[in-house]
């Protein structure tokens, strides 16, 4: 079979499709499977690291006063699920494709992989302090100048993460569903903000009762 | 060798190419006329390549997929957007017919 000229073939910018369009490559099942085993690592992580993934794109330290292990490790779960369904709804009203369900919630899934740096980042323990310090000032506590912007700018670099997993889902939307143009964007804003109150809304009744 | 590529649209206003002339190369017989290109021929090198190898496949998109080594969804909306431009020229074609029908 003639494979030249027939689809763009990966060359020199290989690497950058991996890095922030995986998608092109890899879909459906493959990409569930991988990203599984990914929010549950992320989520064992975040507890030895004292964080959580409160939120469809949040993570926050999580103070002193923890959660069970059970919901912490199920926080990328919850998250991933909501904007899958989400996504999945939207696809039925903006697509001219037919997207598959399994393609919808396994580039979510595998989209989710940079919340893995995220935490571990923050394994160290001198890292984990500084990431409280913001939290623990709020709280009454006291400390330098230099501490609190340092914490500043450890909360700014844990930025990378959340913004390179908002550019991966929105590419997983894209190739799952065939969405394009301005269309895409504006449905892909709007479910993230659906998504993001009704994680909220999830998390105010599940918190409760992991403590 | 580089393979020519056969305009299907003319460089200079942008209406469709058509055939007048077909030459044999090897009894140098040629036959004159005004002939339409067909809508596949009309398609960029990489469109045609993609139909024909999705042909050989069976129509199946996953045999595809595996052989470029790319998703299946990746593959699914190459398809889909091929089937958009194949309508929209068949539309564009449409008219064209109608008013050749004519006269």
């Amino acid at each position: 079979m003639e494979t030249n000229n027939s689809i763009k073939q990966p060359g020199k910018s290989s690497i950058t499709t991996w890095l922030f369009n995986p998608f092109h490559f890899i879909a459906g099942g493959q990409a569930l499977a991988i990203g599984l085993v990914v929010i549950l690592v992320a989520g064992v992580l975040s507890y030895t690291g004292y964080q959580r993934f409160d939120g469809l794109l949040d993570i926050h330290a999580n103070g002193p006063r923890r959660e069970a292990f059970w919901l912490i490790v199920a926080d990328g779960f919850i998250a991933w699920l909501i904007i899958s369904v989400l996504l999945t709804v939207a696809a039925r009203i903006v697509s001219s494709s037919r997207a598959r369900v399994i393609d919808i919630f396994g580039t979510q899934a595998l989209a989710r992989w940079p919340m893995l740096l995220a935490v571990l980042i923050v394994q160290p323990e001198a890292v984990r302090e500084l990431m409280g310090v913001i939290y623990l000032t709020i709280q009454g506590g006291s400390f330098s100048v230099v501490e609190v912007l340092l914490s500043i700018g450890l909360n700014l670099v844990l930025l990378v993460p959340v913004i390179w997993m908002v550019a991966l889902m929105y590419m997983g939307f894209t190739v799952s569903c065939n969405a394009r143009g301005a269309k895409a964007v504006i449905t892909f804003i709007g479910v993230v903000i659906v998504g993001e109150i009704i994680s909220k809304i999830a998390w105010f009744f599940l918190t409760p009762l992991a403590r | 060798m580089n393979t020519k590529k056969l305009p299907g649209i003319c460089p200079s206003c942008g209406k469709l190419m058509k055939v007048r002339r077909l030459e044999c190369l090897h009894c140098e017989t040629s036959v004159e006329g005004t002939f339409e290109l067909p809508l596949l021929a009309r398609l960029d090198p990489e469109d045609q390549v993609f139909i024909l190898n999705l042909l050989k496949a069976g129509g199946s998109l996953k045999e595809l997929a595996a052989l470029y080594g790319i998703s299946y969804p990746t593959v699914r909306n190459r398809l889909d957007n091929l089937i958009e431009k194949v309508e929209a020229m068949s539309a564009a074609d449409s008219p064209a017919e109608e008013h050749s029908d004519g006269d």
